[in-house]
């Protein structure tokens, strides 16, 4: 229960000329420990930024409501110095888009001997050998020379696996994986599959798996939760889901993609407003009735193993 | 690197020969025969007859094509002769020599102040981004740059020499003398430098790499002070650079008012008597001044942007 | 960016009354700026003179209302200029590429090596004081910069793909130029065009007080302080009056540079005469 990350009643609001964008509305889920949850959406579903609040990442514009338990500890309310703490000790980051996320004018040793004598204050010639040896694991050939290069001499699976080493070089018990496979061809994914195969067996066994690779999530974990609009519609175990898709968002996800025919889910009636009440997928929805659009809609389980927010469940 | 900087020498080259042609053409097309004023320092204006102009001219090299001229002066500038004044008929080279140390003393003291007080107080603006702080200074820094130099000169040489008698008004006598004039040299720089600065700040610290260093647990110095900080100093060094050629290359005006010994001051006096070889010389000084800034900017990038080490390699 | 947007009338309003003022003077000043009159040498503010006189008894107030005409109108023309010839070798320049680019970048680089006011001193020197050589003179030292952006603007455009497509409808290369290009580098150059005029009206002030812009007795900000200089602090208003005016236009005129710049999200260096 501790090891858990419960997210309750989390609102995130981006406010920036006046302007008000809700990037997350009303979600709960627990993160369960020594499982890889995955978190589906498409682009701007909010799954990122559920991601991002863990760690307190959000830019300063962002307004976050709610609370994440961890440990009995809310992260929400930690200050700066103590969320540092845990950043990388016990909750770690792969982020996305690696050749972005590495500094251009630092060498690669330095950016991952950095967290080390951070967090295990071991001095530093010592933290750039781990470092090294860390490397190795991630089947680098030549890590000495791989340690005093910078970002841009490396190629894009290289770099994607110097920041999965990065994430999992502190030996955190939960690791957020942010798109670990965008822009990858398919050997390439196939190699992050492996590392983050390699990190389950290597004891972070707790995972969030940030992607809309419906693929990865099968393969590789056990949980998923899917996102549209910054609403949870859909959570439960991956078989469950997967099987057995009961929001008609979820069902066309999967039947997007290409093993099951590419089918591609209708865009909504130009001029109909979206409502501020009601189920955000209501103007793109198939099975939608008038209810939908107005009535708040309750998460319901239709299992042990799964739960909706759909009104044909409720 | 050798090769890197070879290459841009290079490139800098037609640049400096150029510079050299502008120099020569402004010696020759200025108004006024350099023979006659090449006499006038030793007779009256009025014994002068046409034959010992001709003469004069003769032994000068003005009678022959242009660039025959450009030539040979070429020649002699290599060797380090810059020809001798026309109106105290000293030797030029040995004039810039012995103001060279007074320009740079100032370059270096105002660069320097520009530079730590541009980069400060840019983060400061960027770390107060929106904030009444950061608008206060914005202004500041426009206020600043739109001062006239001349005119806040006056201003403190009145308050600070004249009425309070801290400083000398004018005159080179030690480092003291160099308070005034590289304050007023700052002043608009150090204001154009902070806005710079906290643009680029601004800029970096959105970057995805910031967010995965933070992600990182790193303290918040370490990020702003490693991992920003460095990718945001090269915008601010280029124009620090260009600033101090610019310096270098003389502020007339500063140097004027507060009579510093310098070759702005020198040049100036010397478009004043229309000493055209001393303007020529000058104008030539100004693009070797441009060459080794633009080859130091390269080398600081090189140090600091790992990048064009990659692209060395390449090569 | 709240703040600057109210911020903006009122430097708009301080370079309106400026302009306004300059451009009327000749109608509103209560005195010729040029009349001597030795019998009230440094006279204090009085209701007749309103700033008081100068060394040589003229109205000072008078002088003050047309001190900012030529400069201004000098600043405007000559930066139109630099923008025009600019515009044009920037765009040759980043157009056509290849050789024609490599001469005129480094042409612009000799400009570029040679510092402004100093160079500027030295052509006014050459060419002889007055209006015509301090034109020519701003015109030379301030095309580089515009030539440059709009050489770097075109470049970029070049690239995008709306060119490539543009080409293969078949539309000749002014039709090309004008329709894609030009309005893509307008903002830039609007941002540029404000921040130049500002910095040329500083420089010409410089060169006045030093004596080789604009000649006495034209009333004028910057020859106005020249000659106050001895009068310092028995006359402060003297030379405080001209720097204040010149501070206004100047300040006001970047202000108005900085706002554009931020709204219209263009990258532009603003440089600082030595």
């Amino acid at each position: 229960m501790g090891e858990n990350i419960e997210i309750r009643n989390l609102n995130v609001r981006f406010s920036t000329n006046g302007k008000t964008i809700q990037a997350l509305r009303d979600v709960n889920l627990i993160f369960r420990e020594k499982k890889i949850t995955a978190l589906i959406g498409e682009s701007g579903s909010g799954k990122s930024v559920l991601g991002m609040s863990i760690l307190k990442l959000l830019p300063a514009t962002a307004e976050v409501e709610g609370s994440c338990f961890y440990r009995n500890r809310n992260l929400y309310e930690l200050s700066e110095k103590e969320i540092c703490k845990i950043r990388c000790r016990e909750i770690s980051l792969i982020p996305q888009n690696p050749l972005m996320s590495l500094n251009p004018v630092l060498k690669i040793g330095r950016q991952l001997a950095e967290p080390l004598w951070t967090h295990l204050k071991v001095p530093r010639k010592d933290a750039w050998k781990a470092a090294e040896e860390n490397l190795e694991k991630f089947s680098f050939r030549n890590p000495k020379v791989v340690m005093n290069q910078y970002s841009f001499q490396m190629s894009g699976g290289m770099n994607q696996r110097i920041v999965s080493c990065m994430g999992l070089e502190c030996g955190s018990s939960w690791v957020i994986a942010d798109e670990p496979t965008k822009g990858l061809d398919s050997i390439l994914r196939r190699q992050v599959y492996e590392v983050l195969c390699q990190a389950r067996s290597d004891g972070s066994s707790s995972m969030i798996l940030i992607t809309h690779d419906l693929q990865l999530a099968r393969k590789l974990c056990d949980y998923m939760a899917v996102l549209y609009q910054g609403h949870l519609v859909e959570q439960g175990t991956v078989q469950a889901v997967m099987e057995h898709p009961c929001h008609p968002y979820t069902r066309g996800l999967l039947n997007a993609m290409p093993a099951r025919g590419m089918h591609s889910i209708p865009l909504a009636v130009k001029g109909q407003k979206r409502e501020d009440s009601g189920c955000p997928f209501y103007s793109r929805c198939q099975e939608a009735s008038l209810r939908c659009r107005k009535a708040d809609i309750m998460e319901c389980a239709v299992s042990p193993d799964q739960s909706v927010r759909c009104m044909n469940y409720a | 690197m050798g090769k890197y900087i070879l290459k841009r020498l290079l490139t800098l080259l037609p640049v400096l020969i150029g510079i050299t042609i502008f120099a020569f053409l402004l010696g020759v097309l200025s108004p006024g025969d350099p023979a006659r004023a090449a006499l006038s320092g030793r007779e009256e204006e009025g014994i002068i007859t046409d034959e010992m102009l001709e003469a004069k001219r003769h032994e000068m090299g003005l009678d022959r094509p242009f660039f025959v001229q450009y030539f040979d002066w070429m020649g002699r500038v290599l060797r380090g002769d810059l020809g001798e004044s026309l109106i105290d008929k000293k030797d030029i080279a040995e004039n810039f020599r012995m103001r060279f140390p007074v320009t740079i003393e100032l370059a270096v003291i105002s660069t320097g102040i520009t530079f730590v007080l541009g980069v400060g107080l840019g983060i400061l603006m960027a770390f107060f981004h929106g904030k009444w702080l950061d608008h206060l200074l914005n202004f500041l820094a426009t206020f600043s740059m739109s001062l006239p130099s001349f005119w806040v000169a006056l201003l403190l040489m009145t308050v600070f020499s004249e009425t309070l008698h801290w400083l000398d008004t004018s005159g080179y006598e030690g480092f003291h003398s160099l308070i005034m004039p590289s304050a007023v040299l700052s002043l608009g720089a150090i204001g154009a430098n902070a806005r710079l600065m906290r643009a680029t700040f601004l800029k970096e610290q959105g970057m995805q790499y910031v967010l995965a260093a933070n992600a990182k647990g790193l303290r918040q110095r370490t990020v702003t002070v490693v991992h920003i900080l460095k990718n945001s100093l090269l915008p601010v060094i280029t124009m620090s650079g260009t600033r101090f050629a610019g310096i270098l290359g003389g502020s007339a005006v500063i140097e004027s008012i507060f009579s510093l010994p310098g070759i702005g001051s020198y040049t100036l006096t010397a478009i004043q008597n229309r000493d055209y070889f001393v303007v020529q010389a000058y104008v030539l000084y100004m693009g070797a001044i441009y060459v080794c800034m633009n080859l130091l900017i390269d080398l600081l990038y090189f140090i600091l942007n790992p990048k064009m080490k990659l692209k060395d390699e390449n090569r | 960016m709240k703040k600057g947007k109210k911020d903006i009338y009122l430097y708009a309003g301080i370079l309106g009354i400026i302009l306004l003022v300059s451009f009327l003077a000749p109608w509103i000043a209560p005195c010729d700026p040029e009349a001597i009159d030795f019998a009230k040498i440094l006279a204090p503010p009085s209701s007749e003179h309103l700033l008081g006189t100068d060394d040589m008894g003229r109205d000072l107030f008078s002088r003050i209302l047309y001190g900012g005409r030529q400069s201004i109108l000098l600043a405007f023309l000559a930066t139109a200029f630099s923008a025009l010839i600019g515009l044009v070798i920037g765009v040759a320049a980043g157009y056509y590429g290849g050789k024609v680019d490599l001469l005129i970048t480094t042409c612009s680089s000799i400009f570029q090596g040679l510092p402004g006011t100093t160079m500027m001193i030295a052509l006014t020197g050459v060419l002889g004081p007055g209006m015509r050589s301090l034109l020519i003179a701003v015109i030379i030292t301030s095309w580089v910069s515009f030539s440059r952006i709009v050489r770097g603007e075109v470049m970029r455009v070049k690239q995008e793909y709306y060119m490539e497509s543009a080409r293969g409808l078949g539309a000749g290369n002014m039709r090309l130029l004008c329709r894609h290009i030009l309005p893509n580098i307008m903002e830039s150059i609007i941002v540029l065009f404000t921040n130049k005029i500002g910095s040329v009206v500083l420089s010409v002030a410089s060169l006045s007080y030093l004596g080789f812009g604009l000649q006495p007795p034209t009333p004028d900000w910057g020859i106005m302080i020249k000659e106050a200089r001895t009068y310092f602090r028995s006359a402060p208003l003297m030379a405080i009056a001209p720097g204040i005016c010149i501070i206004l236009f100047v300040f006001s005129i970047h202000s108005i540079g900085n706002w554009l710049r931020d709204r219209m999200d263009v990258r532009s260096e603003t440089s600082v005469e030595v």
